[in-house]
């Protein structure tokens, strides 16, 4: 990237990105670094988030790496509460967790279910409310944004997507109601929702020809997002370009909601 | 700066939203063609507030509800700056006038310069820079009366929803061909246009208040939505529309 116009720097701004050290939270982590913020990356593994914490400290950055139970609202509370108490404050919400297990409409289990809606839906509201305490009590507004899924607006034929479909569609109207109630205290919180990006989430997706073609040949711009298009996208969300939009979801793929 | 080395064309950017966005695009390293339609001076004074920024600038006059007028303003831009690398449809009109009482001549106008001007612009750049090889961007801007109702806007609402079909099938269409397409939905906007609302303080507490950000925005919030769109930050969205309101829109 050429060097940026001053309202997308972040020097003196902590950001939280959970799921941090995975495929997309890893690149947007990195980012969020060279924008000049201090960084906390979480995930469920805490090894692996102080390895990647490691690997941005080298680069130069102020980075904690921390461990928490996304299930667990006590756990997140304390994750949040750790890295606010760690850096002094906590401006920005980053959320990268998110988890797919497919089950056929007919075939859908509760606790197949419960996983999917509770990772990505129950897990959004209360590292939200967590973050949002810090950003409200600091009283200097703050920036959160969620990666959804192109699966807010659209349905996939074929394939299990109940539990999904449901989380992340939830997730699209759950973000506009926070920005609705957090609006007063300048709390910008709007998603993020790429259709499928080059990651090991999907890999095993994209390795099936007959869907990878398919699926390209759905999707105007011809090719399948990378994790730098997610990027961009977060970094534009959390800097002050973006300071009067929030509520949104902004569908980042290629151009396939708009021709479906 | 994200968009050095372009050239824009940003419509109606003699003053308000328009104005905001061409003094963004000269920070983030854009030439700036300034097109006006009335307010010569005021597209002038744009203009050297771009050169200011040590950024190349011209103004051209141009009804975008008129072909002839269209095409020789883009030729005009395309020879003086240079291939136009990004088109801001940013030129729009609002009356306000109760259904019952509308006119054949204002629906026909508002709507000739809202949605056909749209059309017309973006037409008439893609088939020139289809036509040269070259890719492009465009950035339709709206209003969040494409997601709500205000009183007096039969003829305003339809243009801006209808912007965001324009929007979505250009994409469709140009996309494959190098040309992204998006579209900005400006909420209550501190402007020239919205003067009435702004210097009333008898409206406009109550206005703010359904704000969620309690606030009017300034031009140049929406100028930098369009300089991300206009980027190559975005290089994969298009066919999209987003409210940039403060949380006004949908609640």
């Amino acid at each position: 990237m050429s060097s940026p116009a001053p309202w997308f720097r972040l020097d003196g701004k902590v950001a939280l990105v959970t799921g941090g050290y995975g495929g997309i939270g890893g690149v947007v982590s990195r980012g969020l670094a060279e924008m000049g913020a201090r960084i906390a990356v979480a995930g469920h593994d805490g090894e692996k988030a102080a390895a990647f914490a490691k690997v941005l400290q080298e680069l130069g950055a102020d980075v904690l790496g921390a461990a928490f139970d996304v299930l667990s609202v006590a756990d997140t509370e304390r994750m949040v509460d750790q890295v606010a108490n760690h850096f002094g404050r906590l401006d920005i919400l980053v959320n990268c967790v998110g988890l797919n297990r497919e089950e056929k409409a007919g075939e859908v289990t509760e606790a197949g279910f419960d996983q999917v809606l509770d990772v990505n839906l129950k897990g959004a509201i209360f590292q939200a409310q967590a973050a949002a305490r810090h950003m409200i009590r600091q009283g200097t507004g703050g920036k959160q944004v969620h990666i959804g899924s192109v699966r807010t607006l659209l349905a996939l034929r074929g394939r299990g997507y109940a539990a999904y479909c449901a989380a992340k569609g939830g997730l699209a109207i759950l973000c506009k109601q926070l920005a609705a109630e957090w609006g007063p205290h300048q709390i910008n919180v709007n998603v993020v929702a790429p259709t499928f990006v080059q990651t090991q989430q999907v890999a095993h997706m994209l390795a099936d020809p007959v869907f990878y073609n398919a699926l390209v040949a759905r999707i105007p711009l011809g090719r399948i997002a990378s994790v730098d298009d997610v990027k961009n996208a977060v970094l534009f969300f959390v800097s002050s370009a973006s300071d009067f939009i929030t509520g949104q979801t902004l569908y980042l793929d290629g151009g396939i909601t708009a021709t479906q | 700066m994200r968009l050095e080395g372009k050239v824009a064309l940003i419509t109606g950017a003699s003053r308000g939203i328009g104005k905001g966005i061409a003094e963004v695009f000269a920070e983030e390293g854009a030439d700036v063609a300034i097109n006006y339609v009335a307010c010569g001076q005021a597209a002038e004074d744009v203009a050297a507030w771009v050169r200011g920024k040590g950024r190349r600038a011209m103004t051209v006059k141009a009804d975008v509800a008129r072909r002839d007028d269209v095409e020789a303003m883009v030729d005009k831009v395309w020879n003086e700056l240079g291939p136009i690398d990004v088109l801001v449809n940013n030129a729009g009109i609002e009356t306000i006038v109760p259904f019952l009482e509308l006119t054949d001549e204002q629906w026909t106008r508002l709507t000739d310069v809202n949605l056909r001007g749209e059309w017309l612009c973006s037409q008439v750049f893609c088939r020139r820079a289809t036509a040269e090889g070259r890719r492009g961007n465009i950035v339709m801007i709206g209003s969040i009366q494409a997601g709500k109702v205000l009183p007096g806007r039969t003829h305003y609402a339809p243009t801006k929803l209808g912007l965001e079909a324009l929007t979505r099938n250009m994409s469709a269409e140009m996309t494959p061909l190098g040309i992204r397409i998006n579209c900005v939905h400006p909420g209550l906007i501190d402007t020239d246009m919205t003067a009435w609302v702004m210097k009333r303080p008898d409206l406009l507490p109550g206005i703010l208040a359904q704000i969620s950000m309690g606030r009017a925005g300034d031009p140049r919030e929406i100028g930098r939505v369009v300089a991300f769109f206009a980027s190559d930050d975005s290089s994969y969205l298009t066919g999209q529309s987003i409210h940039v309101d403060g949380g006004w829109v949908g609640k």
